[in-house]
């Protein structure tokens, strides 16, 4: 990368808590964010779990006017950015407004929208309709409703790359920065999908848990008794900036961002191939952007979904970049806690890693009772580890065959 | 060859006063219920809510927002507003005029 590109603000609601501050305290606790469905009645659904959002008020982010028409994903990624915009003490003004830039992505969008929207459609007809209903489904209006309300006039855009689309909306707005496209951008994922239709969609792939009976031991990431992840809503977004940018306006900086891998696996929409191949390819591509020897990573947040395929190649991927290295790293899923926020994961799990680098410490996997012989990682089982970061991965990867990972790193001096 | 008395009289000029206060009420009714469908949709106050309010210079209404009061209006008073008729309701006068004609048919 040209320019150095840094993280001086974070915001994000999950289903851990409504800022980054809570969402942190609760991964550092061990606690779980995965409790049984409100928001639908579940009598007929196999799941009946997933990581929503609780006691959130979206008032404090929106009038009542947007609360009827916008769906929850734009609502939370407003949330979201006015938080992060306050933490990163930024003023967006005449001076600065067409090189600040928004890129958010999102996996589904609108959809909890466009099932209601269907619904009004089979009942009453076409005319009855409501005229907010595409612009609330559009999965970019996430990012142009934030770009209205921050009045930001650069580049904006929407990664819809299923799972891995918050990490590619980071990476890419790295990338905007470092080649001088923008100087700063508001960049994450966000995605509020516990909906009939999400849940009822992914139990037909078989590929969400179905531990009604213990929810916040329903995910289990590198545990023998896997069964499929749990879908959670939520919203992760960092403010990035350029170095110099953030330097001459005094700006606190969490991390560094220094590289960004992005892979195709060619091979099937829903399953990685054996061994991951497309996954290490794309931590090598990181690890080279970067420049950096893998030794001197010392942290990774991994995808760990908590599926028995995912789980199991991940660690070969991670074995076959990293050798010896492997036994010495600290791997940790903490979609253990917070469940899988979708679109939103790569952005809030970037965020848990910058988290790490600043506070010295690794958050936990958590429910990793049965360890599966064949994840043999240090995933920092239950409990929180104090211990330094220099340098830290996030994995992400997505259906399409989406392999997407960033490295972060603790700026010196 | 009809004969009024003065008590016939009397009963006449007093059902012609109810209907006129009764469509006076069924007036003030139709304005409150359209204002409150305003106040409402368009998350504003009563203050805001006078009469020659124009919905989009006065009130934040944009094209969407008036598609979507309109389709409100429609549902609370049982009527069926064209897109060309939409055209001509700009302010909440316009609105209570309309309904109120229709309302009386």
């Amino acid at each position: 990368m040209q320019r150095q590109v840094v993280i001086t603000g974070f915001g994000a609601v999950t289903p851990l808590g409504n800022t980054v501050r809570e969402t942190w305290e609760a991964l550092c606790a061990g606690k779980s964010g995965i409790g049984e469905i409100t928001k639908f009645d579940t009598r007929d659904f196999e799941t009946k779990i997933a990581g929503e959002i609780k006691n959130f008020d979206p008032l404090s982010f929106v009038n009542k006017k947007e609360l009827r028409h916008l769906d929850d994903f734009i609502i939370y990624a407003l949330a979201s950015a006015e938080m992060a915009v306050s933490d990163a003490a930024l003023s967006i003004n005449d001076t600065n407004a067409e090189r600040v830039g928004v890129y958010i992505g999102s996996a589904i969008g609108g959809l909890g929208t466009l099932e209601k929207e269907k619904e009004q459609l089979l009942r009453c007809g076409p005319g009855k309709i409501s005229p907010f209903t595409i612009p609330s489904v559009l999965a970019n209006l996430g990012a142009g409703h934030v770009s209205i309300k921050l009045r930001a006039k650069g580049p904006v855009n929407c990664s819809v790359t299923a799972c891995a689309s918050g990490t590619c909306a980071i990476g890419d707005a790295s990338r905007a920065i470092a080649g001088g496209y923008a100087d700063v951008m508001i960049a994450g994922g966000v995605d509020a999908a516990v909906t009939p239709l999400c849940v009822a969609g992914f139990n037909a792939m078989r590929a969400i848990s179905v531990h009604n009976a213990e929810p916040e031991k329903a995910s289990r990431p590198f545990d023998r008794h896997r069964d499929g992840f749990v879908i959670s809503e939520g919203c992760g977004l960092v403010v990035l900036e350029d170095l110099s940018t953030a330097r001459q306006r005094g700006a606190r900086i969490y991390a560094e961002i220094i590289g960004y891998g992005l892979t195709s696996d060619a091979f099937h929409f829903a399953s990685p191939p054996p061994g991951h191949e497309g996954a290490a390819r794309s931590m090598k591509a990181a690890l080279a952007e970067a420049g950096i020897d893998p030794v001197e990573v010392d942290y990774i947040n991994a995808h760990g979904t908590s599926t028995q395929m995912n789980d199991r190649y991940e660690t070969e991927a991670i074995k076959a970049v990293f050798r010896e290295h492997s036994k010495a790293l600290a791997v940790s899923s903490t979609k253990s806690m917070t469940g899988h926020l979708l679109g939103a994961a790569g952005a809030v799990e970037a965020i848990i890693a910058a988290k790490a680098i600043c506070e010295g410490l690794i958050p936990p996997t958590i429910n990793l009772d049965h360890p599966d012989p064949a994840c043999d990682l240090d995933y920092v089982p239950h409990r929180a580890r104090k211990q330094e970061v220099g340098v830290a991965m996030s994995n992400t990867f997505g259906f399409g065959g989406v392999n997407a990972v960033l490295i972060l790193k603790k700026l010196k001096g | 060859m009809a004969v009024f008395t003065c008590d016939d009289v009397n009963k006449n000029l007093h059902f012609k006063r109810c209907i006129i206060t009764n469509y006076k009420r069924g007036n003030m009714e139709i304005e409150e219920k359209v204002i409150k469908v305003i106040m409402e949709q368009l998350d504003v106050t009563r203050e805001q809510c006078v009469p020659e309010a124009s919905f989009i210079n006065d009130l934040g209404a944009d094209s969407l927002d008036l598609m979507e009061l309109i389709m409100e209006m429609e549902e609370n008073f049982d009527v069926e507003i064209s897109d060309e008729e939409l055209q001509n309701l700009r302010t909440i006068q316009d609105v209570i005029d309309y309904i109120r004609i229709r309302e009386i048919k």
